[in-house]
């Protein structure tokens, strides 16, 4: 099958993997280390010694947006991880047994829908004290209902196709069908749905960050650096430039790329499927 | 001077010529009929017309209406339609506003056009009750919608309509009564109409010329009766041929041998009550149907949509679950031979066509006296007795799920587009024990062979493959696991005209050969009588006439078969 | 229609209770105990004890959830500890900055979001669309909190229109309350706006080749007057699913927001309260939050039955 590269998605996937390859450098090297505190050079614009300048207790802003971006990508991914592993097999089992099933998982999706990520992590940090963990748990479990709602619908508009029908009489049963028939013509719909939940988690963690629900000291976050620089933005606005505009950068990307992707699947799917008689 | 005159029109987007050359003239009043296939190119030429044509097309030629040729502006454009030239299209379920009532939607037809018309007259000039004003299109039938329709084509008294397929999508008697509709309001107002479709039979009936169009080219043009009589291209000749019910049905062995009976068979199905914890009343789908199949016999159930027909086919191959009644199905082959068939009027094989591959016949086993035979072997499920199980639809047993077989309707959707076709066509053979993978591949492609296709084509995907060839590996993938019993529901209805006799002829081939049982779903009695030997009539749930197809054709007995059979259009020619 | 509504209130109000168990559950396993805390370290166990059955801690966990749940219907929401003051109040007085902020938002929202779509669908292809989409994508990506910093920086540090944060009581001084709301309400809607804008724009195009858009045009509509006359009613289907989700996100955004203007709303009073272990007061201001977003997802139900005739049931054919 030939692929026509979409230019949105070879953007967002050039943009992404710039992103990500900083981030992954950082687990070996960054320019300083990051919790380095250098009081005589803080406040530094950017400069040939420190590219990206240095915050009020003179650590290397690059250094930190290199080990930032890591932990915004671990914990975005790990609650898309945890949406996908929990939220897709609902949707289609919902879809697949109907009945009872169909109204217990929608019931459920009802209850998590009700919980978006901030109201979750304000309860796991009553309970267990404010983390990374918490943020990747509290964004998580937002994902699963929003990823078995994708995988549903997906898969009920599968449903009453005749290859299905084709399927049960050829002895198959609900799991088989599932399996075979109904995951991969959804595949689609979850990868584009997972570029943009990745998106969003990587929103999500810095706004917990930033309220100090998400990392915490030493460890560091982009939303962790607008919290430390909340107290001096009017006075040193630079401080919230670098992560801010990383974030930006980094969703910007994310986005086109899930756009991208989208597209490109979509005339494909429309392609195969019936036939539009335009004469 | 004519009312709509094309000159030399083509239509191209981007580099694929769609519509090339096409000429012809309409008088005013007069009925003007198109007769082209899938590919063809009528509906570009009727969307070039009014100028809806999508953005990116290149048109080249001229059409004129009325003496002035149509302005390239689109608000002049936009405000002929609807007063002068109007449109009924082919889809009545997606066509209306589901949000707005169907009254002020016809009343906005009027208000763009300048006219006044009485909502109500309108409604009851094409057959519906006035009170259908205030209803939404979700509550009405596709027949209903569709003379909403043709109510808003007629709202802002138009001097031309076009009518592009706006019968295709009905069952058979509402399409009867539509096509008189729209005959009868072009006379009463003297409106002109070109009628577009791929039936000749309906183009026929409505219209005094006619122009066949093929792959956007004219083949001819002329009066009906001449175009008709005496064709002077090939093509046409073909879709004549094509139209005339010339296929005659295998007969049934004499001898008949009982393989499935079904006794007072009922399905219900709940609808919503008036509070949401009241159970509403149910509504019987299936009503009490009783009837017997014997091998290797072809029976067809005929009604109208909504009669119950495709229930029950479901329920016989075990997709769904009857509430009451049972079926009786009887599966392994015995040990002594079954008896001989006799043939007494072998299935005609018109000469082949574009589409289909020619398969030699020469060293295929017929039927020998005595014994059936498959593909060259003895069936291997031989045991001591015949093996009569009680079955109500989804329980049936899994080792007798090999010998009843569904071909669907649809050729679009029955294959998952992300499947090989060889892979989908082997599917069933997970219901064979013990298969090895050669013995596999060597069944699949068996079964395609005898469907005319080359098994190189079966790593392809569906999308490759045209509607026809998509409902041949259809039918190969119901022989595959080599069943006793083939259920077609709506086997040809999705096909062009052209093909729909090289698939019926294909079928009856293979019941000759294999000794198959049919069961054949349908709302067209003329194609049933190609393939079926009894026919049942149903209606609402419940089996109301049943016969041979000569008898039930020249003695109807029932209301319904009377109706169906007046549904008909008269033959071509 | 009245069925259908019932049958979704039912739905609401079961999710409600069910959200509002798993609170108080999931916070009732907290280590330490209550009535230690309220009195101090040093209190005698019998204080201790005593303070434990008057304030009914010693009862089965069934039946303080029961009490609790009356409680909270009769408006009482317990006492904080560390603010000796009902749940009830504190929330009350705080919600007047959240509620107006989130509303406030949602309507900004709306009415930036919704035009610029259908502004961008009609001139599909044109570098107006190509520009607005731009500008939708780079809201899209913005963090709302560093957007509300940025705003800050622009108008009331350079420019010295707008107060950079702080809030007056309505009471005192309505107009100054007002302009204290305008930049965290934009720094909340705009990214929200980028979003429907986006839905809007999306939901137009692949209505345009509706098969009833045709009909409309063959009537004698140019494509522009089909759309907008019977495209966008069919269009806000696809958004009032997104509303309902805004909301959510809208209200998980003030409490954050409220951080960059210091606004005295729902969202320092939780992270006070997480702070200082007062479970009763994060208890009460949890509920309140997940009563007002499934809330919002039920309006949005009930909109859908006023806009879509075919979800309301009617007549068969």
């Amino acid at each position: 099958m030939k692929t026509r590269w979409h230019p949105s998605l070879v953007i967002g996937l050039i943009g992404t993997g710039i992103f990500l390859a900083l981030a992954l450098i950082s687990l070996i090297w960054t320019p300083y280390p990051i919790d380095r505190i250098d009081l005589a050079r803080k406040f530094a614009g950017p400069g040939a010694e420190h590219w990206l300048g240095t915050d009020f207790f003179g650590r290397d802003m690059l250094s930190m947006v290199m080990a930032g971006t890591l932990t915004s990508f671990v914990v975005a991914a790990i609650a898309v991880a945890i949406g996908m592993v929990i939220g897709v097999p609902l949707g289609l089992a919902a879809a697949a047994w109907g009945g009872p099933v169909e109204w217990l998982v929608l019931r459920v999706n009802d209850f998590l829908f009700a919980f978006p990520a901030i109201i979750t992590a304000i309860l796991i940090t009553a309970l267990f004290g404010p983390g990374a963990i918490n943020a990747m748990i509290a964004i998580g479990i937002f994902n699963i209902p929003v990823f078995a709602r994708v995988a549903r619908g997906g898969a009920l508009s599968l449903k009453s196709l005749d290859y299905i029908g084709a399927a049960r009489l050829a002895g198959m049963g609900n799991w088989e069908i599932s399996l075979r028939h109904l995951l991969p013509n959804v595949a689609s719909l979850i990868i584009v749905q997972a570029t943009i939940q990745l998106a969003l988690g990587i929103l999500a963690e810095a706004g917990l960050s930033y309220v100090g629900l998400g990392t915490q000291p030493p460890a560091t976050s982009l939303g962790l650096m607008l919290k430390d620089a909340q107290s001096l933005f009017l006075l040193h606005p630079w401080l919230t430039y670098v992560p801010g505009l990383s974030i930006v950068l980094i969703v910007i990307s994310l986005n086109l790329a899930g756009d991208g992707l989208r597209d490109m699947l979509d005339p494909r799917l429309k392609r195969e499927g019936i036939a539009n008689a335009a004469a | 001077m004519p009312l709509l005159e094309l000159q030399n029109l083509s239509v191209a987007f981007g580099e694929n010529a769609v519509l090339s050359g096409v000429s012809y003239a309409l008088k005013k009043g007069e009925r003007f009929g198109i007769i082209g296939e899938s590919g063809s190119g009528k509906t570009v030429m009727s969307l070039a017309i009014t100028g809806l044509l999508p953005e990116g097309t290149q048109r080249g030629g001229e059409i004129v209406f009325d003496g002035t040729p149509l302005p390239r502006n689109e608000r002049d454009m936009a405000r002929l339609r609807g007063s002068r030239i109007a449109m009924v299209f082919q889809e009545p379920m997606t066509a209306l506003n589901p949000l707005m009532r169907v009254g002020a939607q016809i009343a906005e037809a009027g208000s763009l056009a300048g006219t006044n018309p009485g909502i109500e007259n309108l409604l009851r000039e094409v057959g519906l009750d006035p009170l259908h004003a205030a209803r939404y299109p979700h509550e009405l039938s596709g027949g209903q919608r569709q003379r909403v329709m043709i109510a808003i084509a007629l709202a802002g008294e138009p001097d031309l309509l076009i009518a592009d397929e706006p019968t295709s999508a009905l069952d058979l008697i509402t399409q009867r009564r539509i096509l008189d509709l729209i005959a009868e309001v072009c006379d009463r107002r003297g409106m002109a109409l070109l009628f577009i479709s791929h039936d000749l039979k309906a183009v026929a009936t409505l219209c005094q010329r006619v122009l066949v169009l093929r792959r956007g080219e004219v083949v001819e043009q002329g009066r009906a009766a001449e175009v008709f009589g005496t064709p002077s291209a090939q093509y046409t000749r073909t879709l004549i041929a094509a139209a005339k019910p010339r296929i005659r049905a295998v007969a049934a062995p004499s001898e008949p041998r009982p393989l499935l009976q079904v006794e007072n068979l009922a399905r219900h199905f709940r609808q919503p009550g008036r509070a949401w914890f009241l159970p509403g009343a149910p509504f019987a789908a299936v009503d009490g149907v009783s009837f017997s199949l014997a091998q290797s016999e072809s029976v067809a159930i005929v009604g109208p949509s909504g009669c119950g027909k495709t229930t029950l086919a479901r329920i016989i191959a075990g997709l769904d679950r009857a509430d009451g009644g049972r079926m009786v199905f009887h599966g392994a082959a015995s040990s002594s031979p079954l008896s001989p068939h006799h043939r007494t009027s072998p299935a005609e094989e018109p000469g082949p066509t574009d589409t289909s591959t020619r398969v030699e016949n020469g060293n295929r086993p017929r039927i020998k006296s005595g014994e059936v035979q498959w593909w060259g072997e003895r069936s291997g499920r031989i045991s001591a007795s015949v093996d009569a199980t009680t079955y109500r639809g989804s329980d049936l047993p899994r080792r007798l799920r090999r010998d009843i077989s569904l071909v669907f309707q649809d050729p679009y959707g029955s294959f998952d587009p992300r499947l090989e076709v060889g892979r989908a066509v082997a599917e069933p053979l997970r219901l064979e024990p013990g298969i090895t993978p050669a013995e596999r591949l060597k069944r699949v492609a068996e079964s395609v062979e005898a469907v005319g296709l080359s098994p190189a084509l079966l790593n392809r995907y569906p999308h490759e493959f045209s509607g026809g060839q998509r409902q041949r590996l259809a039918i190969a993938r119901a022989l595959v696991t080599r069943p006793r019993l083939v259920i077609l529901d709506e086997p040809v209805s999705a096909l062009d005209v052209s093909l729909r006799g090289d698939v019926l002829t294909l079928l009856n081939r293979l019941r000759a050969e294999y000794g198959l049982a049919y069961l054949v779903i349908s709302h067209d009695l003329d194609m049933v009588r190609s393939v079926s030997d009894r026919v049942l009539v149903m209606e609402k749930g419940q089996i109301v006439e049943e016969g041979r197809p000569a008898d039930i054709f020249e003695h109807p007995q029932h209301r319904l078969t009377r109706e169906l059979l007046a549904a008909r259009l008269p033959d071509v020619a | 229609m009245i069925l259908f509504l019932t049958r979704r209130l039912i739905g609401f109000l079961v999710t409600l209770v069910i959200a509002a168990a798993a609170v108080f559950f999931l916070l009732d396993r907290l280590p330490g105990d209550p009535a230690q805390f309220i009195l101090g370290i040093n209190a005698s166990p019998d204080a201790v004890a005593a303070l434990r059955t008057q304030l009914g801690l010693d009862l089965p966990i069934w039946q303080r959830f029961g009490d609790w749940l009356l409680a909270m219907f009769r408006g009482d929401f317990g006492i904080s500890y560390t603010q000796s003051a009902p749940v009830a109040a504190l929330i009350g007085e705080r919600l007047w900055v959240t509620l107006p902020l989130a509303a406030v938002a949602m309507v900004l929202s709306i009415v930036i979001g919704l035009p610029v779509g259908i502004l961008a669908a009609r001139r599909r292809g044109s570098w107006l669309d190509t520009g607005l989409m731009l500008l939708a994508q780079m809201g899209i990506a913005i963090p709302n909190f560093w957007f509300g910093m940025l705003l800050v920086l622009l108008f009331s540090i350079t420019l010295r229109w707008l107060p950079p944060g702080g809030f007056t009581p309505w009471q005192e001084d309505f107009w100054a309350a007002l302009r204290a709301m305008i930049l965290p309400s934009l720094a909340l809607a705009l990214p929200q706006a980028a979003i429907l804008a986006r839905v809007m724009r999306t939901a137009l195009v692949d209505v345009q080749s509706s098969d009833f858009i045709r009909t409309a045009r063959a009537k004698g509509m140019t494509l522009g007057e089909a759309v907008w006359r019977h495209g966008v009613r069919n269009a806000l289907l696809p958004i009032l699913t997104i509303l309902g989700l805004q909301f959510a996100f809208l209200i998980s955004g003030t409490i954050i927001v409220e951080n960059v203007f210091y606004l005295p709303g729902l969202g320092r009073l939780i992270f006070t309260a997480i702070s200082e272990r007062d479970l009763i007061l994060v208890r009460g201001a949890v509920i309140i939050l997940i009563a007002a977003v499934t809330a919002s997802m039920f309006i949005v139900d009930v909109l859908y039955a006023v806009v879509d005739p075919r979800l309301r049931g009617g007549l068969r054919p």
